[in-house]
Order: C-alpha cells, then sequence, then structure tokens
C-alpha cells in the first residue's frame, strides 16, 4: 500500500490510541485558538501541560543592545497572554528518570532537527528540551515521540513534572534496592490522573536510592523517597523514607520528614493521596504560595500528614498500586559469572597496554573523571559530560548505537545535564572511549568544577536576568584548560549557575553557587551574579548555601579563584567546603570578594555593561512573564472546553450520517460538563457517569442552582434524558436533537459557571 | 561522518518501498557553502577555539557581526526579521552560531564535520519548487555577500576561505523528504536546472548515504570565480531572479 507521509503518522506504530486522542485534540484547540474559540489564558495552560513552553522574546519586544525593538510578527491569534503565535518556542519532552533506549535517541535526534535547532539540551529535570520549536509543528512533533513511547504530557503547567531518580540506579553500590521500577509506576500511575490535575503550581518528584549520595536530590523535592529497607520478624521488607514539602526556587525549603518508612505497597496510594490534599487545600490565587512546600508550612507537617493519612483511607482499592510489584523480581541483565571473568582479564589487558600509547593516557584521564564501577563486578558506569547539557542530534545518533553496542541499548540522562552509559562491560571501555571520542563525546571531567550546571538563563528564557550559559560556558572553558593541574578538593567542587532567582540550575545546593541579578549605574545596568557557597549537593541535597552577596557578572570568574584559593590554604585537614564556609564565616567571604563588587564607569570599562557570551549592552527590557507555573486555570474550564471539543466532534459524526456515533458523543460531551461542574463541588474526581448524574441532580439541579433564569430546569433534563436512554438504539431525528440538546447543555454550563463566579466575587 | 560530496548517486538509500515522498511541499530547506583552506600567508592568529570539530572556525568570534546584523535592521529578505543570535560554539561538529529569524537560521556551522556558511529556512516558503530552491540560493548567496564584506565574520574564519565549486542542498523533514532515493529523484531536476544555470556549470549531485541523517546532496561544479562580495553578489541576483522565473512554473 503506498502511504503519504500524513498517513504514515497516524497510523505510526507505538502511539496509542490515548495519546492520538489527545494530541488530535490538542491539534484541534490549535485550530479553534487560531480562529479565536478558546481564550488564550485556557490555551496557554493547555500548552503547557504538553510541554510547548514560550521562550525569550516571545512577546515580540526585544532590545537589541542600543534601542528595544517590536519585533515585526503578523497579528495573529496569541499563544497565551502576552505571547505571540509565531515566535519560536521551546518544547519540554519527559523522559521519566532519565531513561532512554536507543530508539527513542534516534527519535529524539530526528525531532530535534526537523523541529528545533537540531541540538537536544538535558535538563536538571533529567527531561530534554528542544528550542526554536513553532507550536504550529508541535503535533506531529508529538506523535512521532509519541510513536517511540515518549510523552510531553504535563511537561509544564501546574501538574506532576517529570519524575526524577538516580541514574545509577540499580547498579548503584551504596543504594539500599533499584528504584527504577517505583519511579516508573509512580511516573505512569500519576501522568494523567484525575486527582493530580487541579494544582496551584508544579509538583516535583524524586527517588533516591541511598540517603548518602546526591543523585536524588530528595530533600528539595515536593514528594522526595529514600529507598530503605525494614527487618520485623525476620522478614525483610521494602520501604522508602518519605519526605515532604521541599524546594529550591527563590526561598528554598529542606523537606520535612512524613514517615521514616511508608512500605512499598503505599507508594502509590499515598502520593495519590497528598496529590488529592494538594489540589484541595493548596494555594491556587497567589502563585508565589502555591507549592506544596506553603501548604506543608501553613498547616505544619503533622496536621498535613493527618489530612493525607484521612485521604488514603478514603481512596478506593485501585489495583495499579501494586500490579507491578509482583513484577519486581523480573528486572532484567543480572550479570552472569562468565562476563564478570571475562572482565578481569580485560582490565589485566587494559594496564598492560596503558603505558603504550599517549591515547591510552587519554583514556586513563577520561577514566577517571567519567568512569564509576558497578556493584555488579565487571560492569561500570560510563558519563557522557555533556558541556551546558547539550550534545547535537548527530551526537545523540552516534550516542544510540554506542548504547546499542556497549551499554544494553539504553542511556540515563542526569540532573547535572549529563547522559550516563551502564551495564558497560570493563573489558570495553577502551572501545567505548574511542567511539564516544569519534562523536566529541569523550570529554572529561564529569561531576568535577569543570562540569557546570546551567539552566538556560538569558539564552533562551524569559525569566532570565543575566547569562548562566555564558558565564557556564566561561567557566567550564578556563577549568578544562587546566584539569589536570587543578587541586584535587578544588576539582571535586561543584558548581552550578541560574540565570534567576528562581533556582532551575539547582545554585542552592552547589558548593559555589550564582544566580543572576541586575544593578544599575549611573544610567546603566550591569549584569550581576549573586554568590552563593556552602550548598550540599550530597546527602540527597542535605543542606542550602550561603548567599554572600552580588558580584559583576564579569568578575565571577575571579570569585572562584579566590574562593577556591582560600579553601586550598585555609582549610583544615579533611575539611569539606561547607564547613569551610561556614568556618570561616559570611563576613570574611564577603571581605574577601568586596573589591570584586565595584563596578568601573560605562566609558571606564564598558565590557562589564555587556554579559558573557552576548556583546549588546546589558539591558533589563528583554525580562519577561513567566510560564513557570502558568497561568491557574480552573479544571472546571477545562473540562467545560473539552465539553466543546466533544459536541463539535459530534457534529462531524451527524455530517458523516454516523447517527449513533453522534448521539454518543453527544451524551459524552453533556457528561463532560457535568463531570467538571460536580467535580468543582466535590473537590474530587469523579469516574463513575452514575455518580455523576447522581451528584449533579442532587448539588445542582434539585436545588435550582443550575436553572437558567427563564427556562428553568430544563437544561439538566437533556442530561438526565440522555443518560437515562444511554443504550438504546437512536434514529437520525433523535441524533440530531441530541446533538442540539447537547449544546444547549454546555451552553447552560458555562453560563452557570459564570454565574457562580459572579456570586463569588465581592460585592 | 559522512561527506556528501564524495558519494555519487547510486549511494542514495534505498528507503521502504510504498513510502511517498514530497520534498516540495515542505519549507525546511536548506543551502550550505563550505569553507575551504585558505592560503597560509593569509592566516591570522585567532583564540583557540572551545570545542573539538569546529572545522578550524572561531564561531564565537562571528557573534558580534551577527548583533550588528540585527542592529542595522539591513534587509535578509522581503518575510524575515531577525529575533536572536544562538550560540553553540561549544559543540563538536556542531551548528556553531546563528542569527535566528522568525522563518529562517542564518548561520556558521561545522555540522557533518564540514565547517561552512549555511541558510536554513524553516517556514513560510511558497512557490515551485525551482522557486523555493532559487529563494534559498538567494538569501544564502546574500549571507556570503554579508559575510565576505564584514571583516568580524571573516574573524571567524581566518585559515578559511568560502569555496565556490561546490554545495550542499537539504531538505529538513523526514516527513515529506526521507533521505532516501525517490526524495533524491525528485529533488535532483529542478535542483540540477537551478544549479546550472546559476552557475553556467554541468552540476554533480550526490546524495548523502546515511538513511538517518536529513537529507541532503552535494552539488558540485568547475570553479570559474573566486569568493568575494562581488561573486556572491551576482550569484544573488541570479538567483533572485530564478525564484521570479520559477513563480511561473506548474506547481
Amino acid at each position: 500500500m503506498v502511504l503519504t507521509w500524513k498517513e504514515r503518522l497516524d497510523k505510526a506504530p507505538g502511539l496509542s490510541a490515548d495519546l492520538k486522542r489527545q494530541i488530535d485534540a490538542f491539534e484541534q484547540d490549535i485550530s479553534l485558538r487560531k480562529q479565536g474559540k478558546v481564550d488564550e489564558r485556557l490555551f496557554a495552560e493547555t500548552r503547557l501541560r504538553r510541554g510547548a513552553y514560550g521562550q525569550r522574546y516571545d512577546n515580540g519586544q526585544r532590545h537589541d543592545g542600543k534601542v528595544p525593538r517590536t519585533l515585526p510578527y503578523e497579528e495573529k491569534a496569541s499563544k497565551g497572554p502576552n505571547t505571540v503565535w509565531d515566535a519560536p518556542g521551546m518544547q519540554r519532552i519527559k523522559i521519566p528518570y532519565g531513561h532512554m533506549t536507543a530508539a527513542q535517541m534516534l527519535t529524539l535526534a530526528e525531532v530535534a532537527e526537523d523541529y528545533a535547532d537540531g541540538v537536544l539540551h538535558v535538563t536538571t529535570r533529567q527531561d530534554i528540551q528542544l528550542h526554536f520549536v513553532h507550536i504550529d509543528d508541535t503535533p506531529d512533533l508529538m506523535r512521532r515521540l509519541g510513536a517511540a513511547g515518549i510523552t510531553t504530557q504535563e511537561a509544564c503547567g501546574n501538574t506532576v513534572r517529570n519524575i526524577t531518580a538516580c541514574p545509577t540506579a540499580g547498579v548503584c553500590s551504596t543504594e539500599q534496592f533499584d528504584v527504577t521500577p517505583y519511579a516508573e509506576a509512580l511516573s505512569s500511575f500519576l501522568l494523567g490522573h484525575p486527582d493530580a490535575q487541579d494544582f496551584g503550581r508544579k509538583f516535583k518528584v524524586a527517588f533516591s536510592g541511598c540517603a548518602g549520595e546526591a543523585c536524588g536530590l530528595a530533600y528539595m523535592h515536593d514528594l522526595g523517597f529514600i529507598a530503605r529497607t525494614e527487618t520485623v520478624d525476620g522478614v525483610t521488607r521494602r520501604g522508602f523514607m518519605f519526605l515532604v514539602g521541599g524546594g529550591l526556587g527563590a526561598v528554598p525549603q529542606k523537606a520535612e520528614l512524613f514517615t521514616a518508612f511508608l512500605p512499598e505497597e503505599e507508594l502509590l496510594p499515598v502520593s495519590q493521596a497528598v496529590c488529592r490534599v494538594f489540589a484541595r487545600l493548596g494555594e491556587k490565587k497567589n502563585r508565589g504560595k502555591a507549592r506544596l512546600k506553603h501548604l506543608v508550612i501553613k498547616m505544619g507537617v503533622g496536621p498535613f500528614k493527618e489530612a493525607v493519612m484521612e485521604e488514603r483511607a478514603r481512596l478506593t482499592v485501585d489495583p495499579r498500586w501494586t500490579a507491578y510489584l509482583q513484577d519486581l523480581g523480573a528486572i532484567p541483565n543480572p550479570p552472569t559469572v562468565s562476563q564478570a571473568s571475562e572482565s578481569a582479564s580485560a582490565s589485566e589487558s587494559e594496564s598492560e597496554s596503558e603505558s603504550e600509547s599517549e591515547s591510552l593516557s587519554e583514556f586513563e584521564r577520561w577514566r577517571q573523571t567519567n568512569v564509576r564501577v558497578q556493584r555488579q563486578m565487571g560492569y561500570s558506569v560510563v558519563t557522557v559530560a555533556l558541556p551546558l547539557g547539550d550534545l547535537t542530534a548527530d551526537q545523540m545518533r552516534d550516542l544510540a548505537t554506542v548504547a546499542t553496542q556497549f551499554s544494553r541499548g539504553e542511556g540515563r540522562a542526569t540532573v547535572e545535564q549529563n547522559i550516563v552509559l551502564r551495564w558497560v562491560k570493563d573489558i570495553d571501555l577502551v572501545d567505548v572511549h574511542a567511539a564516544l571520542s569519534g562523536a566529541g563525546l569523550a570529554e572529561r571531567g564529569a561531576g568535577t568544577i569543570a562540569d557546570i550546571t546551567a539552566c538556560p538563563g538569558t539564552d533562551t528564557c524569559k525569566l532570565g536576568i543575566a547569562s548562566s550559559r555564558g558565564l557556564a560556558s566561561e567557566l567550564r572553558a578556563r577549568f578544562m584548560e587546566r584539569q589536570d593541574d587543578l587541586d584535587p578538593v578544588v576539582a571535586s567542587l561543584r558548581i552550578k549557575a541560574s540565570g534567576c532567582f528562581n533556582s532551575c540550575g539547582q545554585h542552592h545546593v552547589a558548593d559555589i553557587g550564582f544566580y543572576g541579578s541586575s544593578r544599575k549605574r549611573g544610567a546603566h545596568a550591569v549584569p550581576h551574579f549573586q554568590v552563593v557557597l556552602g550548598g550540599q549537593w550530597s546527602e540527597n541535597a542535605g543542606s542550602f548555601g550561603l548567599a554572600v552577596g552580588a558580584v559583576p557578572s564579569k568578575r565571577i570568574p575571579e570569585v572562584v579563584e579566590r574562593v577556591t584559593a582560600a579553601y586550598v590554604s585555609d582549610r583544615a585537614p579533611d575539611e569539606s567546603f561547607q564547613t569551610f564556609v561556614r568556618r570561616i564565616g559570611k563576613a570574611r567571604v564577603r571581605q574577601m570578594l568586596d573589591d570584586l563588587t565595584e563596578v568601573p564607569g560605562y566609558d571606564v570599562s564598558p565590557e562589564y555593561y555587556s554579559d558573557w557570551g552576548d556583546p549588546r549592552v546589558y539591558s533589563m527590557s528583554d525580562y519577561g512573564v513567566g510560564e513557570c507555573a502558568g497561568a491557574v486555570v480552573p479544571l472546571v474550564e477545562f473540562g467545560l472546553h473539552a465539553s466543546e471539543r466533544k459536541v463539535f466532534e459530534a457534529q462531524l459524526q451527524l455530517d458523516a450520517q454516523a447517527h449513533d456515533m453522534a448521539a454518543r458523543v453527544a451524551y459524552e460531551a453533556m457528561m463532560t460538563a457535568a463531570r467538571a461542574l460536580v467535580e468543582r463541588e466535590t473537590s474530587h474526581a469523579v469516574a463513575d457517569d452514575d455518580v455523576v448524574v447522581r451528584e449533579f441532580r442532587a448539588r445542582l439541579h434539585d436545588t435550582k442552582r443550575f436553572h437558567d433564569p427563564y427556562a428553568g430546569g430544563k437544561f439538566a433534563l437533556f442530561l438526565f434524558h440522555a443518560h437515562e436512554r444511554l443504550d438504546e438504539g437512536i434514529g437520525e431525528a433523535e441524533a440530531h436533537r441530541r446533538v442540539e440538546e447537547a449544546q444547549l447543555f454546555i451552553e447552560a454550563a458555562h453560563a452557570f459557571y459564570e454565574r457562580t463566579l459572579k456570586e463569588a466575587m465581592p460585592r | 561522518m559522512t561527506d556528501t560530496c564524495d558519494s555519487d548517486a547510486s549511494s542514495a538509500p534505498e528507503g521502504e518501498s510504498g513510502v511517498v515522498v514530497a520534498p516540495f511541499e515542505s519549507s525546511g530547506l536548506y543551502a550550505k557553502l563550505f569553507f575551504g583552506e585558505r592560503s597560509r600567508l593569509a592566516v591570522v592568529s585567532s583564540r583557540a577555539p572551545r570545542a573539538t570539530g569546529t572545522g578550524g572556525l572561531d564561531f564565537e568570534a562571528s557573534i558580534p557581526a551577527f548583533h550588528r546584523w540585527i542592529q542595522d535592521g539591513s534587509s535578509l529578505g522581503e518575510d524575515e526579521f531577525a529575533i536572536d543570535v544562538a550560540n553553540y560554539a561549544h559543540l563538536h561538529n556542531g551548528p556553531g552560531v546563528f542569527l535566528v529569524t522568525a522563518k529562517s537560521c542564518f548561520g556558521l556551522d561545522a555540522i557533518g564535520g564540514a565547517p561552512g556558511l549555511k541558510y536554513a529556512r524553516k517556514r513560510g516558503l511558497v512557490g515551485s519548487p525551482t522557486t523555493k530552491i532559487a529563494a534559498v540560493l538567494a538569501r544564502l548567496f546574500a549571507f556570503a555577500e554579508r559575510f565576505e564584506a564584514d571583516p568580524g565574520f571573516v574573524a571567524a574564519a581566518p585559515h578559511r576561505k568560502l569555496r565556490t565549486d561546490a554545495l550542499e542542498f537539504g531538505i529538513v523533514d523526514r516527513l515529506r523528504a526521507p533521505c532516501v532515493k525517490a526524495t533524491f529523484d525528485a529533488v535532483s531536476p529542478p535542483l540540477s536546472a537551478v544549479l546550472e544555470s546559476l552557475t553556467a556549470q554541468q552540476v554533480n549531485l550526490a546524495p548523502e548515504p546515511d538513511p538517518r541523517r536529513p537529507f541532503s546532496v552535494c552539488a558540485r561544479w568547475h570553479e570559474t570565480m573566486s569568493a568575494s562580495a562581488e561573486s556572491f553578489s551576482i550569484l544573488r541576483r541570479r538567483a533572485a531572479e530564478l525564484e521570479v522565473a520559477g513563480a511561473s512554473e506548474t506547481l
């Protein structure tokens, strides 16, 4: 059969019917928004929930270094408040716990080239981001990803974001057990879950295999799970130390202990219960107070826990809570004895040949920083260090080839913006290094001071104040040049940079952190970075650093020089950087950096007035409104909008003479609107249609609240009638009537919703 | 990494049977001029590049020139305006540095291990195949003209000079233009016609052999003019004429 590209895409194997429906609906929303039939606020949150995010200058304004300019886009419907339709955007792609198969890597490379700028960016939440994407291209992009088993659903917006986990889960020597299946199960369970749709803000979850390492960063998450086992009466069972209410942002908050041991079978239901409590009691109007951490602080962790456990007790049992636990024994890839012995001999042969060539010494240096021994003897984890978290599509393809050949066809993105290859046989390390070198991916220094984490900053983020990537690039280049000469205690430090106070670069938990700020000097603005010292990366982001003052961006390399030099010369034996910073104190650090804070006049040193990698005279006028939280669109509005989409579908079915289907879809449209109104009343999801009708009748019809001022209660009767006659055959005239009734019911639902909003407004 | 110029027409991947290609339904057309070695006498000192695989280009040196381009507001093409400059100088064999417009990019890159000057269209290209190809080439030559005339750009390629005997043409749109023989067969006739009309030379086309990569061809002809702003100005004007002439073709 001959197929066009569109037909091939529609029939793409691997694209689930549910995801296909969602993407089709999103494409229809795009079309409706272009026609002005969807409110821009609602559309903005809709696209955010599909990972389609705004990007710098998408308000149509840009300062070119001399004057602010209006970018002359053709006037069209906006993508959201103050967001131009045709302006390039960012597409965030969810990669749960960073896990990618080689086939998925190939698809990611393809869509990066076809729809973006050919570069894939690994984020600090193990996502992949693409930049310079047009909104019109996103449905096809999503279909192609969906066919590869990748979703963008709930990658942004007020949703459960990508669930993160240690990239070495399952192969790490310090872990209690492999958290991978738990992270996978919770990701699947909460994705699109009705109880996780009505948040006032985003919601972040992380898993860690142990308490001591950094990888999971459990203390800086809304929900943090640290693997634990408990032995009672000789029976060992798995569970988690469960933390709630952590977060970074402008004011970081360390998570509170919810329980020291949450049994594995309670992981999903208790998480669901937290979602319900957060949706019901969390702040919705003031986004600055809407994260879970604010609710935990407001209630106190004890009462919060009580509320969660009461909610837990009310939940209807869901078989998914424990179904995945039956498969835990089936984790693949246990090492074999023969492989282990194979690798032992490999190590010997490597050491023999080490002295033989110069290239092998480069290999050895790479191995020191980028290779970590696995728990399973004979295997290693290789970290592919990505400068600024970026790799090209060609590199991603090469990496997929290496993964296929050497690491069981998979890789994992890390929160340090790298990718790890696991299950690499020690015998293969030389070949892996050679293959990575050929792709320009064998940069050493992973996990060292040269391996700097940075958010997008002013490069592409609307909220960026200073160039975190520019700074990171500069510092990285300086450290790479002299990494062989670095004192080991300096080499082991972590630097993280954010473009603003919102902490996407996780500066609070770095040894040396920076976040962008601005200072005025005469008529000019000067890019600065606030210096944050002594954050703790290990112990799951165990403590946050101290802000010691803002320094002009161009003098930050000197800050790093001075601070690290002081650490080398003045530290006590075995003193950590955190302890050192706290011992010498903020006053001494400030004194050390004092002269660096001075800004010469523009005429004397104009270089201070532009940022790293950006020669324009610095200006704050490009600073925009972020979409990080999205607008808080009440869930009921999504439901009412979905009902309109459905009634439109019913019209199409009528046009196609599919009367039974038209009547069915019209009924579903009414039910969608009714459900939205009922859930608004009950503050929780209601799945069953009978319950929706019963609740609708009791709460809205019998009380006459839904009654139209002129038509009375007749619109509700359309719903009840359709519900009662659902299974009856239907003729053409009846189908037409049903579709018209659905349209009227939805209008009435909108009118009712607007009446209640007016009633709620202060007089 | 492959060098498409070294392949021949038979190296185009066959691809799946039953796939209909529609390369000129796409707007994702690009064209790239390669850099060749410059005479040693002309070499000036430059900073060490921050990544391997830059093809000898100092990408970051071009950033001020791109920003000046935005500031002076000079024409990028009738339907385009500049948005920003993207910097990927840190990537091996990467997209380097490019000017982002509402519908395209103008950049210095080293993708595929081949350093070059590239114009990549993303959206809004209409007309016949001839019109689309000529429109992309006209903008590429306009970029080359500007490059040769601006010392700020030339500083980014101190060891290199633009070649005038070859270019790469591609379509980055796997749905409509997969990297298969059928696409090559569909693209070759109008591309050859346009290039032969521009250069007055016989043009040899060699397809990208790796089916995983975007579709592209390397076009080669005998060199008849040296790289200069004047030469590229001539080529730009000829391409613009073909763009107009192509509008009368049946789509």
